[in-house]
């Protein structure tokens, strides 16, 4: 892990970048209420000069380091910009305290464009100094889970209360933990449903060979259909049936609402799983189970002992894209009243409120990066056998 | 034993063994060897029904192997593989107790099986116990290998270029152990090679095939002797045959141990074993310059020495 002493121009340009956001950009907004429009504040405005400095000067300490840099200064880098980050919630509640007087509480923080330019330069800095590094993924899941816990920490001791983002919340408590059901369960069910079936349909093809191009073929076809389109076609056959067997409507089967959503997320985890179970099946060497046969395992002790456990990391690769896209496709099946986070996006854009569609848009986000964080670290821990030769 | 008799393979109607018939008596070494493509693994596979031959019979002791279940055929025969085929999310020590514990042996009799072949095999028990196959030399993986299919102490082993991709030394190394193992063992063994000298070295009986064919089965000596046609004669290389003749015979065959010899001291440098090959006395020769060298024993024990003549009446006392 030895990188040689250069200047990094990447490293150089993206804190550059951020001063210039951070002093040229609003970084927060000040709203009085929930409809007037919010003004504008500058760092210095936003933070005062201490708060203003301290965060200026931890990113032209990245710029500095970036200059003729080695490896451990890359890590110098690294744990300044995760800093960084883990600190901007307490930037935001400095903000906070200066602006909104414990008065007013229907008073609000917005988060600026100098604030998300931060935010998103910060996280590409990271990335660079990860890959520079070429750390493992134990890295990422550290640098992700203080960030995370930062945030989650500053939230749940209120100190982020004034935050437009956080009223929104609490005004609608009750439907957000509705919608985070309402997500959870319907990515659950659709990765859950494309995980049994997909795995059914891996295995014969490693059976059949013949049935790879047509299965592979049906299920690509399925993902180049628009989402917001299958969804909507799905709501005429499912509408039809559900009048037809009105048995049906007891169980929430209509032609809009949740069934159409999974049948439509079902239709798209399947690729992603089938290919992903697949190739790590057929993945496991041929000498392996030969042996494995060669010795006297029964067809089934070969695959559940020896080919299963052997693909279970592969496995787990395919459930973690098609976790984080189904987490995604989820946001758009409010359209067809599916629930979900989805629906304060919509609701937020009708209502051209842009706090409420960030209340949907962050925590499809975090719901993301957390999938991301467990499937890579069940991956990693199902394969830790291979580790063992990179630590020996 | 094992008999295989007019058995034959098709795939996909090109035959990829041909009316093969061979016997390898109880304890002996049967080496197949041949140019790639020929039929050894073919041959191998169908002696454990990985694969299902399509004519002739196959006997193991008498019986006809289509008679057996599968599994317990094959947990009742030894199977090593060039690929080692090691499960590499096993342990070494699970790897090797593989057999043992589908027989379903109790746990502490696979691990005191798995220590004696650790030891057999010259693999440390405090190093190689909790290894992971990742973690093995070439070398290594290979000795895991045999011992995993020595594991449930079989009757039979089958081994397909259990030495293939290693290096000479090494691979001189485990072929010196398979021997000292088959001394003590006397297993029967039909053991896959396309390397003519491993074949000579370790075999009683070397069987040479050809696009499917048996061509010549013979012992290492009858095969350098009388190469049944051109095949087999390229296959032993014609030049140096003389010299793989007396790789084949020790000095033992050669000197008679006398007893006024003990106790005296060697002149020169040059010291033969009564275990080294004939081939080792001509090479010391041509390297010392000298064509008589003195012989010890296993003791150290000066009991004779051999002379070039000697060398050389070897390779004419035609059979
Ligand atoms: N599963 C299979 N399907 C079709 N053909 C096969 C199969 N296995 C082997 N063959 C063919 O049978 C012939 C003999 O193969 P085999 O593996 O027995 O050769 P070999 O003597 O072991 O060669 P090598 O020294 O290269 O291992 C080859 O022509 C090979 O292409
Ligand atoms: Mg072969």
């Amino acid at each position: 892990m030895s990188v040689k002493a250069q200047t990094n121009r990447v490293l150089l340009a993206l804190p550059f970048a951020a001063l210039a956001a951070l002093w040229g950009l609003d970084f927060v907004s000040v709203q009085p209420n929930r409809i007037m429009p919010g003004t504008g504040q500058s760092l210095v405005a936003a933070l005062g000069w201490p708060g203003a400095l301290l965060l200026s000067g931890g990113v032209l300490a990245i710029l500095l380091n970036a200059w003729r840099i080695t490896s451990p200064r890359f890590w110098l880098t690294l744990a300044l910009a995760t800093l960084l980050l883990a600190l901007l919630p307490l930037a935001l509640h400095w903000a906070a305290q200066r602006h909104v007087p414990a008065d007013q509480p229907i008073a609000r923080i917005g988060l600026g464009a100098g604030f998300w330019a931060l935010v998103f330069l910060l996280c590409l800095m990271i990335i660079e100094v990860l890959q520079r590094l070429r750390a493992g993924t134990h890295w990422r899941l550290l640098v992700m889970a203080v960030v995370l816990g930062s945030l989650f920490w500053f939230i749940s001791t209120g100190r982020l209360d004034e935050l437009a983002l956080l009223r929104e919340y609490q005004s609608r408590s009750r439907q957000f933990g509705t919608a985070l059901r309402g997500h959870l369960m319907l990515v659950g069910g659709a990765v859950g449903v494309s995980l049994v079936m997909g795995f059914g349909l891996a295995v014969q093809i490693l059976r059949r060979p013949s049935w790879q191009k047509p299965v592979l073929g049906v299920l690509s076809f399925f993902q180049t259909i628009p989402s917001l389109a299958l969804f909507g076609l799905l709501i005429a056959p499912l509408s039809a049936l559900s009048a037809q067997f009105p048995w049906l409507q007891q169980f929430g089967i209509r032609g809009i609402g949740w069934a159409p959503a999974v049948l439509a997320l079902i239709g798209y985890s399947l690729l992603p799983m089938v290919r992903n179970t697949w190739v790590a099946l057929d993945g496991v060497p041929a000498g392996v189970m030969e042996a494995a046969r060669g010795m006297g395992m029964s067809p089934l002790q070969a695959f559940v002992r020896v080919r299963l456990p052997l693909a279970v990391p592969v496995v787990l690769e395919g459930v973690r894209i098609t976790t984080i896209q189904a987490i995604g496709l989820t946001a758009v099946a409010a359209l067809i009243g599916a629930g979900g986070f989805g629906t304060f996006i919509f609701q937020g854009l009708g209502q051209a409120a842009n706090e409420l569609i960030l209340l949907g848009a962050i925590p499809t986000i975090l719901l993301a990066l957390l999938a991301d964080m467990i499937f890579t670290a069940l991956a990693a821990l199902t394969a830790g056998y291979r580790k063992e030769v990179a630590t020996s | 034993m094992i008999e295989l008799i007019g058995v034959t393979k098709l795939f996909g109607g090109r035959a990829a063994v041909r009316d093969l018939h061979l016997t390898v008596p109880t304890g002996a070494f049967c080496a197949l060897v041949g140019t790639s493509g020929c039929g050894k693994s073919t041959t191998l596979r169908m002696i454990n029904k990985l694969l299902p031959h399509d004519g002739g019979q196959i006997h193991i002791d008498g019986q006809q192997i289509s008679q057996f279940n599968e599994q317990t055929l094959r947990r009742r025969i030894g199977y090593a593989i060039q690929s080692t085929g090691l499960f590499p999310h096993w342990t070494v020590a699970a790897n090797i107790g593989l057999v043992p514990n589908l027989l379903g042996w109790p746990k502490a009799k696979v691990q005191e099986r798995t220590r004696e072949l650790m030891a057999l095999l010259g693999l440390d028990e405090g190093t190689f116990w909790h290894k992971y196959p990742s973690q093995l030399s070439g070398g290594q993986a290979q000795r895991v290998g045999v011992a995993r299919a020595l594991a449930a102490d079989p009757d039979i082993l089958l081994m397909d270029e259990p030495f293939g991709a290693l290096d000479p030394i090494t691979r001189e190394h485990l072929q010196n152990e398979m021997l000292r193992i088959q001394s003590r063992l006397r297993k029967t063994v039909v053991f896959v090679t396309h390397d003519m000298d491993e074949a000579l070295k370790l075999a009683t009986h070397v069987g040479v095939m050809h696009e499917g064919r048996l061509v010549q089965l013979a012992s290492p000596e009858t095969l350098l002797r009388q190469p049944a046609n051109g095949y087999v004669e390229s296959l032993l290389g014609s030049q140096d045959r003389g010299l793989k003749l007396a790789g084949l015979k020790t000095l033992a065959e050669v000197v008679q141990p006398d007893d006024k010899w003990i106790g005296t001291a060697a002149r020169g440098q040059t010291v033969l074993n009564l275990s080294d090959s004939a081939r080792t006395a001509l090479s010391a020769m041509l390297w010392s310059g000298q064509n008589c060298l003195p012989v010890r024993n296993e003791q150290g024990q000066l009991v004779g020495e051999v002379t070039l003549d000697q060398l050389c009446r070897l390779s004419e006392s035609k059979a």
